[in-house]
């Protein structure tokens, strides 16, 4: 019988790629939480997320042997399911696209200090658990540049890369998607106090 | 931006709000894929092994006639027949091999007389014949059964879990079937256990029950720690801080402190000195023994950074001269005082050298005379900040 207690990753993905089951549920469990945690964020629900997650792990555990063991493997982790949920949305891209690219100047050119004091008050209070909900009710564009570029921590020229959409639309969207974060976390704060 | 670097850090720790995963739900498509691969693998292997007996072969062929004697490879057959053969076929086999042996290989065959000989008596052949198949039984004990003795009916991974995980045990495939479980008066069949998850701290016993009878009584610790930030305010002039601890956070047995992504501390408690306004993200990760892990993150907006309070009008007459926050433990600093001509007139590193109003040529200041001081400090923090002002020399000052 084999025991997983303290087994090192090394080993649990030798395991994997000779396809051995039990090294394969033990990634799983240990990945999960993370994996849901990141593809949650890309999603509108947690339904459409697990079902992420699901898909994710099956094409994890095919494409294993490709991981060459240079760097950090949660890292790779990360990439195969960021990926997958940004799959999603670049099928529903046309859906959901409706970005005016001129128009990212003028926001640009608003006080970012004072945009930055709003956010800050408004997370001090709004707590982990709205600030998903609100990010979920974003557009799934809004959401994945929202996404890769504040969590993640990409560059707009990546996210624009990524997305396949040019850099001032990613600028446009972050501006668009912190906006209507703001106003959603406002409502609720209202909502709030008012019961 | 600061609050780009808040949100990401309130997602850290996100996953623990996450159950596992239900690993049912992929298993058969991963097992089938699995054995897709594998059989994929096996054809390719059997294809190169088939080519390397292919090759092998024709070598044999072209080489055998002149290098191998036939009379070898004769009893090299045999003996590869003998043990491969089910116990009853293979006792004919057996006899061919030993009267291969007791003709080719006198020594070995002594030897088995001498051990038949002790143990039993009677016709040596009978023996011989006897003694051979007793190795020969022992030969054929199935392979499985020697490598894996006998598993226990039901066996846990581990005893200790965090919230919301599922147990992990191990049971035998033969008794899953007549597996039951009690927990809280309640009884769960093997599906419901696999499925069962701990949704509270602190000890749990289950039973389990092969065909209704109990077999075996588990225990299982269940760990949730909590963080909570506590902190409290110091206002000293001379030492402003704040100290952060964790003194409301449960079960915890591991800290790590970061301050705007930075690892801080790992104690339960510790001070900071914000050296400049802003708004900071304080983060804590707690640990339990068993590695189960919570965070807790808390904004701190610092209205008013340590600084160094110091006077803007000196009398040299009175006393000395040293701006008051310097005298902060654990602060370094080099300070300079500058005359209105840019020439330094006092330079200092240390506490005990205050600025006594003379300047480098030991000449005494005047009354209304103005100088520019600047400190370049490297705080408890280890980050250098620099402050300065003016300084209005004036005797009247009491």
């Amino acid at each position: 019988m084999e025991r997983f207690i303290n087994v090192q990753i090394s080993e649990i993905i030798k395991g994997c790629k000779d396809r051995d089951a039990r090294s394969q549920k033990e990634l799983y469990n240990r990945f999960f939480g993370l994996m849901m945690a990141i593809c949650y964020r890309y999603c509108s629900c947690r339904q459409d997320a697990e079902d992420i997650v699901q898909d994710g792990f099956i094409k994890v555990f095919d494409k294993i042997d490709s991981f060459d063991g240079n760097g950090s493997f949660e890292g790779w982790l990360k990439r195969v399911f960021v990926n997958m949920a940004l799959d999603k949305i670049r099928k529903q891209k046309m859906q959901f696209l409706s970005i005016n690219e001129g128009d990212n100047e003028d926001y640009l050119m608003r006080s970012a200090e004072q945009e930055e004091m709003e956010e800050n008050e408004l997370l001090i209070s709004i707590g982990r658990e709205n600030l998903v909900k609100a990010i979920q009710n974003l557009t799934p564009m809004y959401r994945a540049v929202f996404n890769l570029f504040v969590i993640e921590g990409f560059t707009h020229a990546e996210v624009a890369e990524i997305l396949e959409v040019s850099e001032g639309t990613s600028k446009s969207n972050l501006f668009k998607a912190k906006k209507k974060l703001r106003k959603d976390i406002k409502k609720l704060l209202e909502a709030k106090y008012a019961s | 931006m600061q609050a780009d670097k808040n949100i990401k850090n309130l997602f850290d720790g996100f996953e623990n709000e996450f159950r596992k995963g239900d690993w049912s739900a992929i298993e058969s498509k991963v097992l089938d894929n699995n054995r897709r691969y594998l059989l994929s693998k096996s054809k390719f292997m059997i294809g190169a092994a088939f080519g390397m007996v292919a090759c092998i072969a024709l070598g044999l062929v072209h080489f055998g006639t002149t290098t191998f004697n036939d009379k070898q490879q004769v009893e090299v057959t045999e003996s590869n027949v003998a043990l491969n053969t089910p116990l009853e076929e293979s006792k004919t086999q057996i006899f061919s091999v030993s009267d291969i042996l007791a003709a080719e290989e006198p020594s070995k065959t002594e030897e088995l007389s001498t051990t038949n000989s002790v143990l039993h008596t009677g016709n040596s052949l009978d023996i011989k014949k006897q003694e051979l198949i007793v190795l020969n039984e022992e030969a054929f004990i199935p392979i499985n059964e020697k490598l894996n003795p006998q598993l226990p009916k039901f066996t846990m991974h581990k005893t200790t879990y965090c919230l919301g995980e599922k147990l992990e045990f191990i049971s035998d495939s033969k008794s899953t079937e007549s597996l039951s479980f009690n927990w809280n008066n309640k009884r769960m069949t093997l599906d419901e256990f696999k499925q069962f998850r701990l949704s509270s701290a602190g000890n749990t016993a289950f039973e389990v029950l092969e065909n209704g009878k109990i077999i075996q009584q588990v225990n299982v610790i269940c760990q949730a720690p909590m963080a909570r930030i506590g902190y409290k305010k110091n206002y000293d002039i001379d030492n402003p801080y704040v100290q952060f601890s964790a003194m409301n956070s449960l079960n915890s047995a591991d800290y790590e402190w970061y301050i705007d992504g930075e690892s801080i501390a790992s104690a339960d408690e510790f001070e900071y000195t914000f050296a400049s306004k802003g708004m900071y993200s304080v983060k804590m990760v707690v640990r339990s023994s068993a590695g189960c892990k919570d965070s807790s993150v808390k904004s701190v907006r610092i209205l008013r950074a340590y600084n160094l309070m110091a006077t803007t009008v000196y009398n040299p007459e009175v006393g000395k001269w040293l701006p008051l926050g310097l005298k902060k433990e654990g602060v370094s600093f080099r300070l300079r005082i500058i005359d209105q001509a840019g020439k330094t007139v006092f330079t200092s590193i240390d506490l005990n050298n205050e600025w006594d109003g003379s300047t480098a040529e030991n000449m005494k200041v005047s009354n209304g005379d103005l100088f520019y001081w600047v400190a370049q400090v490297t705080d408890v923090n280890g980050k250098i900040n620099e402050y300065g002002n003016s300084l209005l020399i004036n005797s009247e000052l009491e």
